[in-house]
């Protein structure tokens, strides 16, 4: 109860939480408060006092962040930083502390003499580059425009930047002044010109390194800035529209490797806002769910396989993302984000997961086997998915729909026969079949340099080409894919592709995964390479939606799958009377031979 | 056994004997088509009704067909809908199960079908289960075609017969026809038929011509999958049969009939689903039965009529245990003389069945 007052309220003082909780009917002391929220990570602290800003100021600083944010380095160098600040003769320039026992407060030499209005004070007006400290000067009464502009032109600016105002953590000339008033506090001057000739002295006295640094790290500061900017702006979102986003923004993406291509995928990717968000919660989705069902099936309410997907979102994402729902995908069993990607809901996939008659295939199939338009599974032997893409791709060329075919396998099918049995007839009959290698590294317990003689998936078509890409970023998957499609529906034949990405989880859910392969590996991938917070954090960097969107997009989706998982474990298990059903396609109904020559079943189409 | 072989020769001749009494009654204009051009004419005529059936295969299309089966259907019908496939059947199978997802109506061509067993994953896995592992959602409408069992002189890699494994399967048909008529309704009716079909030619057949009706020649005229023919009636004893060896059936019914033994001969035609009521029905009338076949004894295809038979209401109308006429339990030899002892004859069923009557 406390730690929510404080999390709404953190001004509030422990008196405040005495009171509430004596009405509450608890008796504490104020301590008792301070180590309870001690234990909750939470400190008193004294508030940073930051200028007041409105939502104009949010919109200046973030604009100017954004247009600047792509500078290089050299450009900074080229800025002249200025800024006037006042100091105060007997101020608080400085930290005051002192070692003394617990008693002593008031003994002269621990005190400090305070003078009203801080003695009087001086305004000073200073600038400063990368190459080093610049003129200071000192300001008569009070800085006006004409005043300014004198200024200016006594020390020949070329140009100014728009500013936008009440942005002090904007310009690093703060740092410059705190540290001149470290300084100044130390040498303890006695009157106002003392003041003034202690400035100069110590200004003149900061090293370049010292500003040449700020510049270097200026960028970083302005985007914290501006990330800080925004998130303490929780009270103000709600005055921030769509209009405050950056629409679109390009981006560089790796350059793929080739083989047998003179040109590959764009090395730029343009993303839109609202294709971000939808990547984001897309890929989201697909995480919470497999997650999902981790727990699912460690509760014993899922059984049998399970694959899990976790780590490789970029890939399903990045291919929906650049064909059309009219295209065919056909994958191998780690399958339920394609199968979500295609158009399946989390209800009716996690209900086929616990077996229910609300599943995707009425609980027949299991996780190795949903289906839908266009989508073909979800097959359990290895590598056979393989020919049968080729063989979809075959009827879209037969058809002339234009359409294509995307097959799935991964690092451990690579070497099947049937694959390079269907990269011969696919290029010798010109087959719009794009060949895809998921290549996480490891066939089940296998790494690749144990399975297979060359590594280099996306050489193994020999005369078919291929493009390596990185699998972990879903804009470099979309551009390849898109170049993929292109290329097939030219009619220039078949391609293949390979995805360099990575699975968090083992195997199957029999599989801890760290036999062999080590947990630091895996929590480097995480931290370095996630492909949802690379997505995040491009979006947030670029000002294309703020952490609190993002936030109530977790909140949508971590609802959708506690629904679809209550669905999921509550819909009924499918009706005995329904087992035989399925076997002909347009039949009339037959009868099945039970367990024993009396169990006569019913089978309809 | 003199009169015997000479009856063998004569066996067309018989039969269009037969025929030519029923021919008096119907229209006129009756042909004698052999196996091998019934199938040809079938695809033919399928081909041309539905724009989403093909062929591919081995040597279909330039070569005119290993067996000559598809002779004259890539001149009609071209490169696209007639594929010369590259020696890879689990490949080529796979691609073709592939495109019957995909909305196509192929005819896979297995050389014979020992090679299959290369393919037999795509055939059982991705063909035959798909549309129960889907519930419904993914139908597969393939047929897989090609000559089985024994032949003469190819060794035992290339003499297997395969009813028995592919009948085993759910989700799968199976067809085995004897002569004409059933090659060219059954074919049409497994083209026509939206799930995968596992047809069971026979290479011995080919060159054997039937006399065949108007009424057969008729382009929509399909034989019922699921359904046997009574190819005989008789009283005395049933002889239940499927491919060549129901012509052996006839041949061993017409000696015995001058014994005075009136043998009914049923055709199976389809191995899956089994026609058991037309069995049963047989067996309650004469209450003796000899199941013949060209394949291995154990688990085959007379293993599992006669265990219908004993769960069946038939069994009380047994008189005798009911017998199966099999080939031999070896790997087919090459040798002429080794090889026709391999294979159920004639003399065999008739052997059988005096054993069974007590003759």
């Amino acid at each position: 109860m406390i730690m929510r007052k404080v999390r709404d309220q953190p001004r509030t003082t422990r008196q405040d939480l005495v009171n509430d909780l004596k009405r509450a009917g608890a008796t504490v002391s104020k301590k008792t408060i301070s180590n309870t929220l001690r234990r909750h990570g939470l400190k008193s602290c004294s508030a940073r006092k930051v200028p007041l800003l409105k939502p104009a100021h949010f919109q200046g600083h973030l604009k100017f962040a954004n247009d600047h944010l792509d500078d290089p380095e050299e450009e900074w160098e080229k800025v002249m930083w200025s800024d006037e600040t006042e100091i105060e003769l007997f101020g608080l320039n400085s930290t005051r502390r002192v070692w003394r026992k617990k008693k002593d407060e008031y003994n002269p030499k621990n005190t400090i003499p305070t003078v009203k209005h801080g003695g009087g004070n001086i305004i000073l007006w200073g600038c400063f580059s990368a190459k080093g400290t610049g003129r200071l000067h000192r300001i008569e009464g009070r800085m006006d425009g004409a005043m300014y502009h004198e200024i200016l032109a006594n020390h020949l600016l070329p140009s100014v930047l728009e500013w936008p105002s009440q942005s002090p953590d904007l310009n690093p000339i703060e740092n410059l002044w705190r540290e001149l008033k470290v300084c100044i506090a130390q040498r303890q001057p006695r009157n106002l010109k003392d003041l003034e000739k202690v400035c100069m002295e110590e200004w003149a006295k900061i090293p370049a390194a010292v500003c040449a640094y700020l510049v270097k790290t200026y960028r970083k500061h302005m985007i914290s800035g501006a990330q800080t900017v925004s998130e303490g702006a929780r009270m103000v979102v709600s005055t921030r529209s769509i209009a405050d986003f950056t629409p679109q923004a390009s981006f560089h993406i790796k350059k793929c490797e080739l083989h047998r291509l003179e040109e590959g995928p764009s090395e730029t990717a343009v993303l839109t806002r609202e294709q971000g968000l939808q990547y984001y919660r897309t890929m989201q989705t697909m995480r919470r769910m497999e997650l999902k069902a981790d727990q699912l099936y460690k509760q014993k309410i899922i059984r049998g396989f399970c694959h899990l997907y976790d780590g490789q979102e970029a890939c399903a994402m990045g291919i929906e993302a650049g064909i059309n729902p009219t295209d065919h995908l056909i994958t191998a069993y780690r399958a339920h984000g394609y199968t979500f990607t295609r158009g399946v809901s989390v209800r009716e996939i996690m209900a086929e997961l616990t077996g229910r008659r609300g599943g995707v295939a009425k609980g027949k199939g299991g996780s190795m086997h949903m289906y839908a338009k266009h989508f073909y599974g979800g097959n359990g032997i290895v590598g056979a998915q393989v020919p049968l893409g080729a063989g979809v791709a075959l009827a879209c060329q037969y058809q002339g729909n234009n359409q294509v075919c995307v097959a799935l396998y991964g690092d451990g099918a690579a070497n099947q026969g049937q694959i390079f049995e269907s990269f011969n007839m696919a290029a010798l009959w010109k087959l719009p079949c794009i060949f895809i290698c998921e290549n996480n590294k490891f066939g089940m317990g296998t790494s690749v340099e144990r399975s297979s003689a060359s590594t280099e998936y996306f050489k193994r078509g020999d005369y078919i080409p291929g493009i390596k890409v990185d699998g972990m970023d879903v804009l470099c998957v979309r551009e390849a894919i898109k170049f993929a499609a292109d290329h097939c529906r030219a009619g220039k034949g078949p391609i293949v592709m390979e995805l360099e990405t990575y699975r968090y989880h083992g195997h199957s859910m029999s599989d801890p995964g760290v036999s062999y392969r080590s947990r630091e590996e895996i929590q480097e991938v995480r931290s370095k390479s996630d492909p949802i917070t690379m997505l995040k954090e491009r979006m947030l960097s670029n000002n294309m939606a703020c952490v609190e969107e993002i936030k109530e997009i977790d909140v949508e989706i971590r609802k959708v799958i506690e629904d679809a998982a209550q669905f999921a474990i509550s819909d009924p298990e499918p009706p005995l009377d329904e087992l035989c059903n399925h076997i002909f396609a347009n039949d009339l109904p037959m009868e099945v031979r039970g367990t024993n020559p009396w169990v006569k079943l019913k089978s309809v189409s | 056994m003199a009169s015997l072989r000479c009856f063998l020769r004569s066996g067309k001749s018989a039969v269009s004997v037969v025929l030519r009494r029923e021919f008096s009654k119907t229209s006129p204009v009756a042909v004698q088509v052999n196996v091998r051009d019934a199938l040809n004419q079938a695809m033919d005529e399928e081909l041309e009704r539905d724009e989403r059936v093909f062929l591919l295969g081995e040597e279909v299309a330039q070569y005119d067909g290993a067996y000559k089966v598809s002779r004259g259907l890539w001149k009609k019908y071209g490169d696209k809908r007639i594929i010369d496939t590259p020696i890879t059947e689990m490949g080529f199978a796979g691609i073709a199960v592939g495109a019957a997802f995909a909305g196509l109506r192929p005819i896979c061509e297995f050389m014979t079908w020992n090679f299959s067993m290369q393919a037999i994953d795509q055939v059982i896995n991705s063909a035959a289960k798909t549309y129960y592992m889907s519930a419904g959602a993914q139908p597969v409408p393939i047929v897989f075609r090609g000559p089985n069992g024994s032949s003469a002189g190819v060794a035992a890699q290339h003499s297997q017969c395969f009813a028995a494994w592919y009948g085993h399967c759910p989700g799968l048909k199976v067809v085995s026809p004897w002569n004409s008529e059933d090659a060219r309704g059954l074919l049409k009716a497994s083209i026509r038929d939206d799930n995968p079909v596992v047809f069971l030619e026979n290479e011995l057949m080919y060159g054997v011509p039937f006399e065949l009706s108007e009424e057969v020649m008729h382009k929509d005229f399909v034989v019922p999958i699921g359904k046997a023919k009574v190819e005989r009636q008789g009283t005395h004893i049933t002889l239940v049969s499927h491919s060549r060896c129901v012509g052996f059936c006839l041949d061993a019914a017409a000696f015995l009939a001058k014994e005075g033994v009136e043998c009914e001969v049923v055709n199976l035609r389809t191995i899956r689903p089994l026609d058991v009521d037309t069995i049963e029905a047989s067996v309650i009338k004469t209450g003796h039965l000899v199941t013949v076949e060209g394949g291995w004894p154990q688990y085959g295809v007379g293993a599992e009529i006669c265990a219908r038979i004993m769960e069946g209401p038939a069994f009380n109308y047994l008189d005798a245990p009911a017998v199966r006429v099999t080939g031999v339990d070896i790997p087919m030899p090459y040798a002429k003389i080794l090889e026709d002892h391999s294979v159920p004859q004639i003399k065999d069923i008739i052997f059988s069945v005096k054993k069974v009557l007590n003759m």
